[in-house]
């Protein structure tokens, strides 16, 4: 499961963009993966300039 | 049930803000959505410079005068209002890994006169969005901030365009959602375009640091990645950045080592203060030649490669909502209606840069850090001023073809290397293309 780290994202909205699933929104500012629709592809680990997704056990 | 309009915009960037206010004042009855709260509020990457002046991008420039404080575009012939502050803007300049620099623009004659030889102003972009956005309500538009749209479609004689469980019908829908645009995606449009990169950038705002040979943007080439300052619309603000043409999860490290441990350019930022991290990622597709489908009119970046520029989005947002009303004057609801829009698009920016051969390589996969700092000891003189990332990568081109024969004489090992990228650009492209995402 990815999970976005909210002090680290920048809120660039880039892994809502590519996501394929839709599955990215923005909350307040930071970008937040709804667990439901997330499909573990880690497209949005692989493209965030600041390394805020991170993969949880 | 759903809302019931005669336009429905995707997106309140420029392009979406200016197509709001003018559609707004043709008396469209017009929805405006945007998935962000605070429309005014930037979080993606944008240098705020204001360009081009004194010169011509797409066909477009543009003028500002801080006494009436407004921006005006005199090729569309609208103005918007600017209130807050400005730096002149003078043009490009690159480092090399030891320091060697190129300029462009000749900043001491520029300095002289800078109404006639400025080439853009460096603005406040969310103030700038702000004056737009006052005028857009003013206007009558129905904005509604938060709301992401995640389904469109065409149905008998409208457009239906879904976000947050709501719905919204328009006889003509103006897709203005940016570059990586969803609303393109699940029109189909990018099935046919060519994918170049995934192109992720990351920077850092600095305040209080001194480095006088940038007004404007300046690209640093480094060993370990390329870098670019640019110079904000406050005095010793910068913001400092790193971009690649593929996806990595180096990025904070090589900034960390740019501004705290480069040898040579670490300097510049001693004693700066770091105030915010912004970052943004770009997905490469070919521009859209003819941007419209099912009613639905792609404008500003939704329809580019990449950027457009602030003043190119706004020029779209114009050009695309007083198109849209003299298509429902006129009773022609489809692209006979807008053909005015799809011909100007054609005019200015597709036919003459739509096609444009992108190859996205790096300097140093082919060339050693020395060979770059001796390439560019050789352009002494200052190219000529611009902001136009086409015609700084045009002159550069020139400038080093006619130098080849000084090369080969001089360093036939670099000139060896140099030709060595132009062999592999081809595979430089496929690799760039293999490691991002298209997403189509
Ligand atoms: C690193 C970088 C630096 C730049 N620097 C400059 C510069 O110095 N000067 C300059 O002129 N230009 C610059 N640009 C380019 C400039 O930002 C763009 O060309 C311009 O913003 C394009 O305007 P737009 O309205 O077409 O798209 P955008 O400004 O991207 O606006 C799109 C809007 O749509 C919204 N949106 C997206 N998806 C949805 C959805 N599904 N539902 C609802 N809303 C949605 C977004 O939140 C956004 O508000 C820069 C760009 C980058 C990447």
């Amino acid at each position: 499961m990815v999970i976005i780290q909210q002090e680290v994202c920048t809120g660039c909205g880039g892994c809502i963009d590519l996501c394929p699933v839709i599955a990215v929104s923005m909350v307040d500012d930071r970008a937040v993966i709804n667990p439901d629709s997330c499909t573990d592809c880690k497209i949005c680990v692989k493209v965030c300039p600041v390394n805020a997704p991170y993969e949880a056990a | 049930m759903s809302r019931k309009y005669d336009l429905v915009i995707v997106g309140a960037g420029p392009a979406g803000l200016m197509a709001a206010r003018v559609a707004g004042e043709n008396g469209l009855r017009t929805a405006l959505l945007e998935r962000k709260t605070a429309i005014a509020r930037i979080r993606r990457i944008d240098g705020g410079i204001l360009s081009p002046l004194n010169e011509y991008t797409f066909g477009q420039t543009v003028t500002f005068n801080p006494e009436v404080k407004r921006i005006g575009f005199p090729v569309c012939g609208f103005s918007i209002p600017y209130d807050g502050p400005y730096q002149n803007v003078y043009g490009f300049d690159m480092f090399s890994p030891g320091g060697t620099r190129i300029t462009f623009g000749d900043r001491e004659k520029q300095r002289q006169d800078p109404q006639k030889y400025r080439v853009g102003v460096s603005l406040d972009k969310e103030l700038m969005l702000q004056g737009l956005l006052d005028e857009v309500e003013k206007a009558g538009v129905d904005i509604f901030p938060g709301i992401n749209v995640t389904g469109i479609e065409k149905k008998s004689n409208s457009v239906l365009v879904t976000g947050n469980g709501e719905v919204f019908e328009g006889q003509f829908v103006i897709a203005a959602d940016g570059v990586n645009s969803r609303t393109a995606r699940l029109m189909g449009m990018n099935k046919q375009r060519k994918f170049f990169a995934t192109h992720p950038e990351c920077a850092w705002y600095f305040e209080d640091i001194e480095i006088p040979e940038i007004a404007g943007i300046g690209f640093v080439f480094t060993a370990y990645g390329n870098f670019y300052i640019s110079q904000t619309c406050f005095k010793n603000h910068y913001h400092v950045g790193i971009t690649s043409f593929t996806p990595t999860n180096e990025f904070p490290a090589k900034l960390n080592r740019f501004v705290y441990e480069d040898e040579i350019y670490s300097k510049w930022f001693k004693g700066g203060r770091k105030t915010d991290e912004v970052s943004c990622v770009i997905n490469m597709l070919a521009p859209l030649q003819e941007p419209f489908k099912d009613n639905v009119l792609f404008i500003g970046d939704a329809a580019w490669l990449m950027e457009v520029t602030n003043v190119a989005a706004m020029c779209c947002g114009w050009k695309a909502a007083n198109a849209v009303a003299l298509a429902m004057i006129d009773g022609k609801m489809s692209k006979e209606g807008i053909a005015g829009y799809l011909e100007w698009w054609e005019q200015y920016f597709f036919g003459p840069y739509g096609q444009v051969e992108f190859k996205p390589f790096e300097l140093q996969d082919f060339l050693e850090p020395g060979d770059i700092d001796y390439l560019g000891g050789l352009v002494t003189e200052p190219l000529i001023a611009t902001m136009d990332f086409y015609k700084m990568v045009n002159t550069l081109g020139t400038t080093f073809g006619e130098l080849f024969p000084v090369i080969q004489e001089q360093r036939p090992d670099v000139m060896e290397r140099l030709m060595m990228v132009a062999n592999q650009m081809d595979e430089a492209e496929e690799a760039a293309g293999k490691a991002g995402f298209p997403n189509r």
